[in-house]
């Protein structure tokens, strides 16, 4: 029963985390903004269209 | 069956243009580049009745010269792509210099709607404006609005499809010249009208471009002046009997024109003496008081992020805290195995909650400095830096960017396109990241509160001082050796004083604290798993944080950080995530020493005694904490800044330099506060 | 004589701009054509000048004020 939940919660979590992970290291390449503290400056010219 | 057309939006900087874009597009926008160019392009699509509006930004500018970049783009695209509207934004309040480039753009012969924004300004300063008769006398339709207050957007939107479909005609009035200008246009006029370059051109403005020697006309219509003038055709402008040069006649010529219009349809109360906004700059930029008051403000704006702040930080704190021991007893009666409680309890709350506890400060810091952007204060700190700024060899210019980089250093390091001399924007560019980002400070909350109970914002302010200091000092250090050059002549409009309305600023601040509980969620939320991860395992299996592999890689580096008095491979690893962000920092730490735990006793015993004692275990000590500090307020900044820094500069030499110097910079002066002070005997 | 010169709370006329033809474009832009009527809200001796001219607030760095010729209203 342990190790059903275990897996349960553990592989949401650490897909989420890879998924988070490409997706920010893919949108730094592609020269986007990856949410720094300070995106939401207007002129932010690396915000993406939404 | 709905028709397209696109429109272009050209004014005056300051003048509401991207607060009319906005109010037209939402959020609905892309951002970019005009090809080959480090200039800003936005474009937006909306609809409006049966026409889809596709609505060009242009870069903001007084004129269409050639001189500089801007100018040349703004004019490029409007006779190249020939846009069916041309949108000109002018501020009601400053409508004298704004027609300037109203009749340029009419000359230019594309039809022309003119958007009579900030309204309510004009107004309340007692200016009476007649729509209709300035519309009559300029010969193109008028349209007052309110932009920020969305007033007027569709009476707008109406003009502009009328124009479009040839409802309401754009017959702009020609100003006059004077006899002898007047009659070299026609004379131009005839011999170029066969040219084959020319017929995008409307004739009477590429006659006067031609006569002004327009350089970059001159070269897309292949005209060789000199060649034309030998042969007696056009006669060289200096020969004309005027009392100045033909480029200042012309200038000049313009604003009699316009002058000539609003003497018959504004009205302006004979204001004696300064209004209110100028009776406000003369005490905040006086030469004695200008820089005291600043530094003072600056201090108010730390000591509001964090008495303020700290209340709820208390409060987020203690919650993290106890939703860390739900969550893992809940885990451990469920008898999910032991690895998944720890990384969700440590890993995942310690380590993300962690970060977010520290939201509250972060927003109270984006308040504070929303209000002086949106005030208009922040152009005057230009001004009053000037002074200081042309010691270093730069102009109060380059301080503005700076000053965005208290809140993060991306949109700083593309806030030096500003700066026209491209060796002073070098500077700023590798300077900027000195000043303090907003992700740095949880980094000093945490420090500064577990080190120097009750002073935090004296040592926070301190920091922050230092990094503009040391900013100045670097820059003046290039100015002198890399990058020799002149300052460039400072001229810069200053807007009016504006009361932030609490939902303008609102929106901004809720933005940046969006974003940064986004990132929170996402990027080091996957950060403080794999932290996690190493700091638990290695390649055994599960094993003490001792041995672990995250310890491991901090132990190699740990030794450099020795004489800076903070040796240690927790503090090591913990720099070494903050390359990726500078959050991290703080997550780390509170993944290694379990804060989230040590944070939810803490909260329950009622005293802040659990960190100290967590920390000092560490080997951190008052001295060798504020050199930590001090090395993260200056040390290599993460990789969406050095990712900005390469794409604005185009060079990985100055991106490598960039990353390079400032950890050199960080680790030498870490070393003498640490040093120094022991010696002083802290 | 020169910008540089008058001191707070002056109105002045301006006569002209002594500079290259870049700058003195950039200048005229902005307003400054012969004639006009300029007032002084913040003078800094050694740094620079907040001016109003046509409606709107001007800042102008030391080097440039001292190009701008101008003449005192009585």
């Amino acid at each position: 029963m342990g190790t059903f939940l275990t897996v349960i919660i553990a592989v949401p979590i650490i897909g989420y985390a890879i998924y988070a992970l490409v997706k920010s290291i893919k949108q730094e390449i592609k020269g986007g903004c990856s949410g720094c503290a300070g995106c939401g400056v207007k002129d932010c010219s690396s915000r993406k269209e939404d | 069956m709905s028709k397209s057309i696109t429109i272009a939006l050209a004014g005056n900087p300051n003048s509401g243009k991207t607060t009319l874009f906005n109010a037209f597009t939402g959020a609905r926008h892309s951002v970019g580049n005009w090809p080959g160019v480090t200039v800003e392009k936005k474009e937006g699509k909306i609809q409006h009745n049966n026409a889809q509006i596709n609505i060009v930004d242009l870069p903001g500018t007084y004129s269409l010269s050639p001189y500089s970049l801007e100018e040349v783009v703004a004019r490029n695209y409007i006779v190249d792509e020939s846009p069916d509207v041309v949108l000109n934004i002018v501020d009601a309040s400053n409508i004298e210099r704004n027609l300037y480039l109203s009749t340029q753009l009419m000359e230019l012969g594309k039809p022309v709607v003119i958007a009579l924004n900030m309204m309510d300004v004009a107004e309340k300063r007692g200016h009476k404006i007649d729509c209709k008769k300035l519309s009559e006398l300029l010969g193109v339709p008028v349209v007052p609005i309110v932009a920020a207050q969305k007033k007027g957007i569709q009476d707008l939107l109406n003009t502009i499809v009328d124009v479009s479909k040839g409802k309401i005609i754009c017959n702009p009035t020609d100003v006059d010249y004077g006899k002898e200008i007047e009659a070299k246009i026609k004379e131009t006029i005839e011999v170029i009208k066969d040219n084959i370059y020319a017929h995008k051109f409307n004739p009477r403005w590429l006659a006067l471009k031609v006569l002004e020697e327009d350089e970059a006309i001159l070269k897309t219509i292949k005209l060789n002046l000199s060649k034309l003038q030998s042969h007696e055709q056009i006669a060289a402008t200096s020969e004309m009997s005027l009392d100045d040069d033909f480029e200042s006649v012309i200038v000049d010529r313009k604003y009699t024109h316009i002058a000539k219009i609003i003497s018959k349809a504004v009205k302006k109360p004979k204001v004696f003496g300064l209004t209110t906004s100028d009776k406000i700059d003369k005490v905040l930029t006086n030469k004695w008081l200008g820089l005291p008051i600043f530094a003072g403000l600056m201090y108010i704006a730390f000591w509001f992020t964090f008495s303020i702040g700290n209340i709820f930080l208390d409060l987020i704190d203690g919650y993290f805290g106890a939703l860390g021991e739900s969550v893992g007893a809940s885990l451990e009666v469920a008898g999910t195995a032991d690895w998944l409680n720890s990384l969700v309890v440590d890993g995942i709350i310690g380590g993300v909650g962690g970060v977010l506890t520290f939201v509250p400060n972060i927003a109270f810091l984006f308040i504070a400095i929303g209000i002086l952007e949106d005030s208009g204060y922040m152009a005057r700190v230009a001004f009053i830096m000037d002074r200081a700024m042309r010691k270093v060899g730069l102009s109060g210019k380059a301080f503005i960017p700076m000053l965005v980089g208290f809140g993060c250093s991306v949109p700083a390091i593309m806030g030096t396109r500003t700066l026209e001399e491209e060796n002073d924007r070098l500077t700023a560019i590798l300077v900027s990241p000195f000043m303090s980002c907003g992700a740095r400070l949880p980094i000093y909350i945490l420090f500064a509160g577990v080190f120097f109970p009750g002073k935090e914002s004296t040592v926070v302010y301190s920091l922050y001082m230092l990094g503009i200091v040391v900013a100045i000092l670097a820059a003046l250090t290039f100015k002198k050796t890399l990058f020799k050059g002149a300052a460039v002549p400072f001229i810069m409009e200053l807007p009016p004083y504006r009361i932030p309305t609490i939902k303008g600023t609102g929106i901004h601040v809720w933005e940046r604290v969006k974003a940064y509980i986004l990132k929170a969620g996402t990027v080091i939320f996957s950060a403080c798993l794999v932290i996690w991860f190493i700091l638990n395992f290695n390649l055994s299996g599960m094993v003490e944080m001792q041995d672990s592999i995250g310890a491991g890689i901090g132990k190699v580096f740990a030794p450099i950080f020795a004489p800076l008095g903070f040796g240690n491979w927790q503090a090591a690893l913990s720099l070494i995530t903050g390359l990726l962000a500078k959050e991290a920092v703080v997550g780390s730490m509170a993944v290694i020493y379990g804060l989230g735990e040590a944070v939810g006793e803490a909260a329950v015993d009622g005293d802040v005694v659990g960190f100290i004692s967590t920390l000092k275990t560490a080997g951190f000590t008052q001295l060798s904490a504020y050199a930590f500090m001090v090395f993260t307020l200056l040390y290599t900044p993460c990789v969406a800044v050095i990712g900005v820094v390469k794409r604005e500069t185009n060079s990985w030499k100055w991106t490598g330099f960039s990353v390079a110097y400032q950890f050199v910079v960080a680790w030498v002066i870490a070393l003498l506060v640490y040093q120094v002070g022991g010696l002083l005997g802290f | 004589m020169p910008l540089s010169m008058i001191s707070n709370g002056q109105s002045v006329l301006l006569t002209d701009i002594n500079w290259g033809p870049k700058l003195k474009k950039k200048l005229q832009d902005m307003g400054l054509t012969p004639g006009v009527e300029m007032i002084v809200i913040s003078n800094d001796t050694n740094g620079s000048f907040i001016l109003k001219v046509r409606d709107s607030r001007l800042v102008l760095g030391c080097s440039v004020t001292q190009q701008i010729m101008v003449q005192s209203i009585v």
